[in-house]
C-alpha cells in the first residue's frame, strides 16, 4: 500500500505541470547563460557546431572545449528531462485523463514536439553534413559519409526584380551508384530535396586553373600547384592562387603566386595579377599574360535521417496550436 | 518613398503621443478620451498606409532594419489595443499602449528608413508568415507586459473589469503566434542554411522565448501562480522578447541585424 502510494506520488510529480515548468526555467537559464558566454568567448562559435551533426560536435569538439562547453552537456541533460516530463504528461492524458475531444489541442503540440526531438535525435546520430564541396561545372565529386556523388551541370545567374543579377543558380544532380537519383536547379531558399538529402547552394566561385606568364626567357602556362620550365635549369612554379575577391595579406584575387627556381635553389618570389606591369623575381622578369578561370559551384550536403519526423512533428505541432485557436475563438 | 516615409512616420507618432496623453486625461471624461481613439486610430492608418506603400515599391514585406521592425511593432501593439479596447471596453489599457507604441516609432526615428532591394534570402512565403506571426506575437506579448503592469498597480484596464481575460488572451494568442513564427522559421531555416536547428544565437533566444511563454501557457490557470506571480511572468517575458528582438539585433553580431 506504501509502495503504492509513493509510485502514485512520483508520478503525479513526474506529469504535474509544474514539473514541466521548473525544467523549462532551468533550460532557459542554461541556455541563455552558455550561449551568451560561448559567444562572448567566439562571436561565430554557431559556425562550428552546425558544420557538423550535433552528436559528432558532442563527442568531438565538446571534450575539446571543456569547460567552455558545460552548458551544452546541461542543456541535453535538461533537454532529455523536459522531454520526459511532456511525454509522461502525455500519456498521463491518454490513459488517465481523457475526456472526449477536450485537451485534444494540447496533445497534438505535445507530440509535436515530441517527434520533432525524436527527429533531431535521429539526425543528430545518423546524420552526415559535408560543408563547402566545390564542384567544377560539368564536374563531378563524391559527397563524404552520404554514398552519393554531386555533379554540376550548369550555372547562370538570375536576374532579380530589376533585371540586373541577383542570385545564381545551378542545375546539379545526385548519383549513387552509377544511378541519377535526383537532379534538379538550386538558388537561395532553393535547395535540392532527394528524401532525407539535400543539396544548398552556397554561390559560385572563380577558381584558378592555371596561368600563362610571359617572361624574359619566353611564355609559359602553369597550372596552379605546378611549374614549368622556361629555360635550361629555370623553372616557373605556381604555388598559389587568389580568386576574384580574395584577399591574403596585402594580396588581393584575381592573382598568382610565382616563383622562380633556379639551378641553386629559389631566385625569386612575387604575386602577378592583371594589369601589373613586368615585375623582377630573381633572373627573370614576369607578367602575367592571361588566368585561366573556371567557375566552381560551392555546396553543401546535409543527410538527416530525422528530418520526416520532424516535418510530421511540425505539421502536428501547427494543427494542434490551429485547433487551438479555432477552440478558443469558438469560446469567445 | 522618403518624403511620405518621413510624413507618416512623424504624423503616427504625432498621434499616438497625443492620443496617450488625451486618453489619460480622459480617464473619466468621455469626449477627451474618444478624441484619443480616433487620433490613435488616425496614426495606426497612417502606419498602415506607409507599410502598404513601401511593400507595393519594393514588392515583399519591408520588415527588415530597426525602422521597419519597430513601425511594425507598434502597428501590432497600436492595432490590438484598439481592439481589445474595442471589445473589453479597455480605455485604461490605451494610454499605456499607445506610450508603448510612441516610443516604439521614437525608437525608429533613430533607424534608415532607406527601402533595402528584395535580396534572394528574403525571396519566399516564409519570410512573411514568419516576420508578421513574430511582430503579432511580440505586440501581443507587450500588452500582456502592460496589463502585468496594471495589474501589479492596481490600475484598472477595462471597464468590464476583463483584465484577467484580456492577459491570457494576450498570453494564449500570442504563445500560438510565436508558435507559427517558429515553425516557418525553422522551415525556412532547413530550406536555406541546411538545418531547421541551428546554434546562431537569435535563434537560440527565440527558443528560449517560446520555452518561457510554454511554461506560462502551463500555469496560467494554476492557483497557484494567479496574482504577482502570472503578472511578474508577463512582464518577464516581454523583457526577454525586447532582449532577443532589440537586445540582440543591435549589440549582437546575429542572423537578423538592426543596425
Amino acid at each position: 500500500m506504501g509502495m503504492r502510494r509513493v509510485g502514485r506520488a512520483v508520478w503525479d510529480l513526474a506529469v504535474a505541470p509544474g514539473t514541466f515548468v521548473v525544467l523549462s526555467v532551468l533550460w532557459c537559464l542554461d541556455l541563455a547563460v552558455g550561449s551568451i558566454l560561448a559567444y562572448r568567448a567566439d562571436p561565430r562559435f554557431w559556425m562550428k557546431m552546425d558544420a557538423v551533426p550535433f552528436n559528432v560536435w558532442l563527442r568531438e569538439a565538446a571534450p575539446a572545449q571543456w569547460p567552455g562547453s558545460w552548458w551544452v552537456y546541461g542543456l541535453v541533460g535538461l533537454t532529455y528531462l523536459v522531454v520526459a516530463s511532456l511525454l509522461l504528461c502525455t500519456l498521463n492524458w491518454f490513459w488517465r485523463r481523457r475526456r472526449g475531444w477536450r485537451g485534444v489541442a494540447e496533445v497534438l503540440v505535445h507530440l509535436g514536439f515530441l517527434l520533432i526531438f525524436a527527429g533531431f535525435v535521429l539526425g543528430s546520430g545518423f546524420g552526415a553534413r559535408a560543408q563547402g564541396l566545390r564542384v567544377a561545372v560539368g564536374g563531378e565529386a563524391e559527397v563524404p559519409d552520404t554514398g552519393y556523388r554531386l555533379r554540376v551541370e550548369t550555372v547562370n545567374p538570375v536576374a532579380g526584380p530589376d533585371g540586373r543579377s541577383w542570385d545564381v543558380q545551378t542545375r546539379v544532380s545526385l548519383w549513387r551508384g552509377g544511378e541519377k537519383v535526383a537532379e534538379g536547379d538550386v538558388r537561395t531558399n532553393r535547395p535540392l530535396i532527394a528524401g532525407t538529402t539535400v543539396v544548398y547552394p552556397q554561390g559560385v566561385q572563380t577558381v584558378i586553373r592555371s596561368a600563362r606568364i610571359a617572361t624574359t626567357r619566353g611564355s609559359v602556362e602553369v597550372a596552379v600547384g605546378a611549374e614549368a620550365e622556361v629555360a635550361q635549369g629555370v623553372k616557373v612554379a605556381v604555388l598559389g592562387s587568389l580568386s576574384p575577391g580574395q584577399r591574403w595579406g596585402p594580396y588581393f584575387g584575381p592573382g598568382v603566386l610565382v616563383e622562380v627556381r633556379g639551378s641553386q635553389g629559389v631566385s625569386g618570389r612575387v604575386f602577378l595579377s592583371p594589369g601589373m606591369g613586368p615585375v623582377r623575381a630573381g633572373e627573370l622578369r614576369l607578367r602575367l599574360v592571361d588566368l585561366n578561370l573556371e567557375p566552381n559551384g560551392v555546396y553543401n550536403v546535409h543527410q538527416d535521417p530525422g528530418v520526416w519526423f520532424v516535418m510530421v512533428g511540425a505539421a502536428l505541432l501547427t494543427l494542434g496550436t490551429l485547433w487551438a485557436a479555432a477552440v478558443y475563438f469558438a469560446r469567445v | 518613398m522618403l518624403e511620405l516615409t518621413r510624413m507618416a512616420h512623424y504624423v503616427a507618432l504625432g498621434c499616438y503621443a497625443l492620443a496617450a496623453l488625451l486618453c489619460l486625461a480622459g480617464w473619466r471624461t468621455d469626449r477627451l478620451r474618444r478624441a484619443g481613439v480616433g487620433l490613435a486610430a488616425l496614426g495606426w492608418v497612417a502606419q498602415v498606409v506607409l507599410l502598404a506603400a513601401r511593400w507595393g515599391r519594393v514588392g515583399y514585406l519591408p520588415v527588415t532594419g530597426l525602422f521597419s521592425t519597430l513601425h511594425f511593432l507598434a502597428i501590432w501593439l497600436v492595432g490590438m489595443a484598439l481592439y481589445l479596447g474595442w471589445r473589453y471596453r479597455a480605455k485604461g489599457l490605451l494610454p499605456g499602449a499607445l506610450a508603448l507604441g510612441a516610443a516604439s516609432l521614437a525608437g525608429a526615428s533613430g533607424g534608415s528608413m532607406d527601402l533595402q532591394p528584395l535580396s534572394p534570402a528574403l525571396d519566399t512565403p516564409l519570410f512573411l508568415i514568419h516576420v508578421a506571426t513574430s511582430f503579432a506575437a511580440y505586440g501581443l506579448f507587450g500588452l500582456a507586459a502592460l496589463l502585468g503592469v496594471y495589474r501589479f498597480a492596481g490600475v484598472p484596464g477595462s471597464a468590464l473589469g476583463e483584465e484577467r481575460r484580456m492577459l491570457d488572451e494576450c498570453l494564449y494568442l500570442g504563445y500560438l503566434l510565436f508558435t507559427w513564427c517558429m515553425v516557418a522559421g525553422s522551415l525556412w531555416a532547413y530550406l536555406a542554411w541546411g538545418s531547421y536547428w541551428t546554434w546562431r544565437i537569435k535563434g537560440l533566444w527565440s527558443t528560449i522565448v517560446w520555452f518561457f511563454y510554454s511554461g506560462v501557457i502551463h500555469v496560467r490557470h494554476r492557483p497557484a501562480w494567479q496574482g504577482w506571480r502570472l503578472n511578474a511572468l508577463s512582464v518577464a517575458g516581454f523583457g526577454l522578447v525586447l532582449f532577443t528582438f532589440l537586445g540582440l539585433g543591435l549589440l549582437f553580431e546575429t542572423s537578423h541585424p538592426l543596425r
